[in-house]
């Protein structure tokens, strides 16, 4: 048997804890009395709400857009009427306006959409659809897709990358994808494949997917596709760390990756893609894994957009006494919260209850130097070194810290379980302010 | 639900469980091939000097962290950092040294090597070896006083390192090497540190913390390949002057240091350019001090004289970068 493909440097190997939704079929989670559907969910500008208190709204109509920077728009998921729009603290402090629409049941749809059409084969169409759909990468970065789909023009892109990687532990949102919609998703790739410049597509799947790699194998009819399995090992599914496993290519730091030819879409996002095109429908719900030891029924589900986090947990049984964390993504780059009115949102892929028992805290210690983090970084990096140097705010060094995949490997492996991670997450967002303010100084 | 108290912090949630004490245990288990050897050769002897001088360590560790406010102090203490620096510097001490050197060892190590400089992880250099230097300073009869093994009589004898310097090469010309590397005695020959008879027992324990991934075997390769190819080109130049480069692998701390002592995380580099520089340095260090210096060996000091040089290297060798 041939090594399977992997990235170049660093890299840890967590406990999958797969299992604990490996085998759930994807259920159609009903739609709530209320949603919470959050105007910013991409990266860039927040859009404005287009609708007020008081106006009844339709299924798949846009109710908040921006032109402005990353162009994006939020549709509603249900028809009803918007009864508030407030502003509501996500993780990370962030304060974004969420449009709260009342479910009048109806589902009545917006005019033209959800209505099957000729799928095009006009590349600026395509683009054009996927803005109007307001699809964003669902990987977890929410990077508009139509942009990330046209690079610039002297930028020719000729390979095209399935991130199926999903290397978080915990999260089978796409591995249940994949197998269960197959066809869907083999379709959806012929389709942008023949209506872009790209040539060739790599499907990534971690080694530790089996049922998947083979079933999208059995029904591979197109000589365009190769699926190829890569190794169980984290980050696998970071953009840069797959380009190289799957092409040998090296994406150059602070470089996207059109930069050498290659364009990446989540599972997730091809598959949006085609609704788009095929039946004109935006982007209004996605799969999700609900687990964790803390969910008394863990599950995959699909869920509009907008579904507060508390009727996930109703639906999914109720919290045991003994969870301690909410978290909203993976457990390695996922965001804790203890709000449960807050929504999922276009890029939730996971929601995970974790109890004592799966995340335990431990005290912090000096670092001993050991260089773990340094043999684990992905990127190449000094972790160690960049949190003092990221607390000390000693900028003149501090200017790796740009590279940071913020991944969580170093976190993960750290014997006096320093917070470097984080520190060195904060530390960017530091940085890139004194960058501003040392630009603005002249 | 309600009545749940959710933790809000920063990613990740999944740790790897292998912390401080872990890895101090796992090179205290590494170090027990060594240890053994030195109770099977010197029996009480061996025996003295490691209790003694592991006691006293740990207690004046105690009294440091006591005295710098530590508030975690139970568990600060019992995280095997200063039992490893204290088997080491024990397996570093002659077979029947007194137990107020070994106290005065432990005060050195855990005042001078580690707490002065805000402790485990903040100390430059080597704490045990910085014990071992002092005393050897200090005290340079006792530690220069080597029994000759398994002899119940206690007759001491020059360590082979020592006879070369002194009596010069026909001295050791006809000593079995391989009974060397065993660590067996070896008739009318000092063994030398209680820790440093058998190379084959620390190769052992060395093995283990490289398969356990605490350490990365470039140190140890480098440092020994190092002083073999240094004192091989010079016993290739002139065989009737200089010992062959087996005997100098084969004596002397040269394996304790490599595998247990040019390893340790706090006093060496990060990178692994940086740890290739600090064991050539090492190695050639070893091998001038041995070959042309005074001293009949160089181990401890070249270390150290690394340990010095650490943050330098540490500035001027970077990562590589992905895509960088």
């Amino acid at each position: 048997m041939s090594r399977l493909k992997t990235f170049s440097i660093g890299g840890i190997h967590p406990s999958g804890r797969k299992e604990l939704t490996e085998e759930k079929k994807l259920e159609r989670m009903p739609v709530p009395e209320i949603l919470h559907i959050p105007v910013n969910q991409h990266i860039g500008a927040p859009c404005v709400p287009l609708v007020k208190v008081g106006d009844r709204i339709l299924k798949n109509q846009i109710i908040a857009k921006t032109e402005n920077g990353l162009p994006s728009s939020v549709h509603s998921p249900i028809s009803g009427e918007v009864i508030e729009i407030k502003e509501m603290i996500f993780p990370g402090k962030r304060k974004i306006h969420v449009i709260i629409v009342k479910n009048d049941k109806q589902y009545e749809k917006y005019e033209g959409t959800e209505i099957e059409n000729e799928l095009t084969n006009d590349f600026n169409e395509l683009l054009k659809i996927v803005e109007n759909a307001g699809i964003i990468g669902m990987g977890g970065a929410g990077f508009p897709t139509h942009v990330k789909l046209n690079p610039p023009k002297d930028k020719p892109v000729d390979l095209f990358i399935i991130n199926a990687a999903e290397c978080e532990p915990y999260l089978n949102a796409d591995y249940r994808a994949m197998i269960e919609f197959p066809e869907k998703l083999m379709n959806g790739i012929k389709f942008i494949l023949d209506t872009t410049p790209m040539k060739k597509v790599i499907i990534g799947i971690e080694s530790n997917k089996p049922l998947a790699i083979k079933t999208l194998k059995e029904i591979n009819n197109d000589s365009r596709i190769d699926i190829v399995p890569v190794k169980t090992r984290y980050p696998q599914g970071a953009e840069k760390q797959l380009i190289y496993a799957l092409s040998k290519r090296t994406v150059p730091i602070r470089k996207l990756p059109f930069e050498v030819g290659v364009i990446v879409q989540n599972v997730g996002t091809v598959l949006a893609i085609y609704d788009a095109a095929k039946m004109n429908k935006p982007l209004i719900e996605r799969i999700l894994t609900v687990s964790g030891k803390g969910i008394k029924e863990p599950k995959n589900i699909i869920a509009a957009i907008g579904t507060p986090i508390k009727d996930i947990i109703e639906y999914c049984g109720g919290l045991n006494d003994n969870t301690e964390y909410a978290v909203n993504g993976g457990p390695m780059m996922g965001k804790a919260f203890d709000n449960f009115e807050l929504p999922i949102t276009k890029t939730t892929s996971g929601l995970l209850f974790l109890t004592d028992e799966e995340c335990e805290e431990s005290e912090e210690s000096a670092c001993i130097r050991c260089s773990k983090c340094l043999l684990v970084c992905p990127m190449g990096l000094n972790p160690t070194t960049l949190m003092d140097v990221s607390k000390k705010r000693i900028y003149e060094l501090m200017d790796d810290v740009l590279d940071c995949i913020e991944c969580g490997s170093c976190t993960y492996v750290c014997p006096s379980n320093r917070d470097l991670a984080d520190n060195i997450i904060k530390g960017k967002e530091r940085y890139n302010k004194y960058l501003k303010r040392s630009k603005k100084n002249g | 639900m309600a009545e749940n108290k959710f933790i809000v912090r920063a990613a990740p949630f999944l740790k790897q469980r292998e912390d401080v004490k872990t890895i101090m245990w796992t090179v205290l288990i590494a170090l027990l091939p060594a240890t053994l050897w030195a109770l099977y050769l010197y029996r009480f002897r061996a025996l003295s000097v490691i209790l003694f001088t592991l006691l006293f360590t740990q207690l004046f560790e105690i009294i440091f962290l006591r005295i710098r406010g530590n508030k975690n102090i139970i568990e600060s203490a019992f995280d095997g950092s200063a039992l490893v620096t204290a088997l080491l510097l024990a397996l570093n001490l002659p077979s029947g040294s007194p137990w107020w050197m070994c106290a005065i060892g432990g005060f050195v190590a855990m005042l001078f090597g580690k707490h002065v400089y805000g402790g485990l992880g903040n100390n430059p250099f080597n704490p045990a070896l910085v014990a071992r230097v002092f005393l050897l300073l200090s005290f340079p009869t006792i530690m220069n006083t080597w029994t000759v093994g398994l002899n119940p009589d206690i007759i001491t004898g020059a360590t082979p390192l020592g006879l070369m310097k002194t009596e010069g090469l026909q001295a050791i010309q006809n000593l079995d090497l391989w009974r060397l590397f065993i660590g067996l005695p070896v008739e009318s020959i000092g063994g030398g540190s209680i820790g440093e008879i058998s190379e084959l027992a620390i190769l052992a324990g060395g093995l283990l913390l490289i398969a356990r991934g605490i350490i990365k075997p470039l140190i140890p390769i480098i440092y020994i390949l190092t002083v073999f190819i240094f004192t091989g080109i010079m016993y290739f130049v002139n065989p009737a002057a200089y010992a062959n480069p087996i005997f100098h692998m084969v004596t002397g701390g040269l394996f304790l240091g490599a595998f247990f002592m040019a390893t340790d995380f706090v006093t060496t580099p990060l990178t692994m350019k940086g740890k290739f520089i600090f064991a050539l340095g090492c190695g050639i260090i070893t091998s001038l001090i041995r070959l042309f210096g005074s001293y009949p060996e160089g181990v401890s000091f070249s270390i150290l004289i690394m340990n010095a040089l650490t943050p330098t290297i540490d500035k001027f060798t970077k990562t590589k970068k992905f895509g960088g």
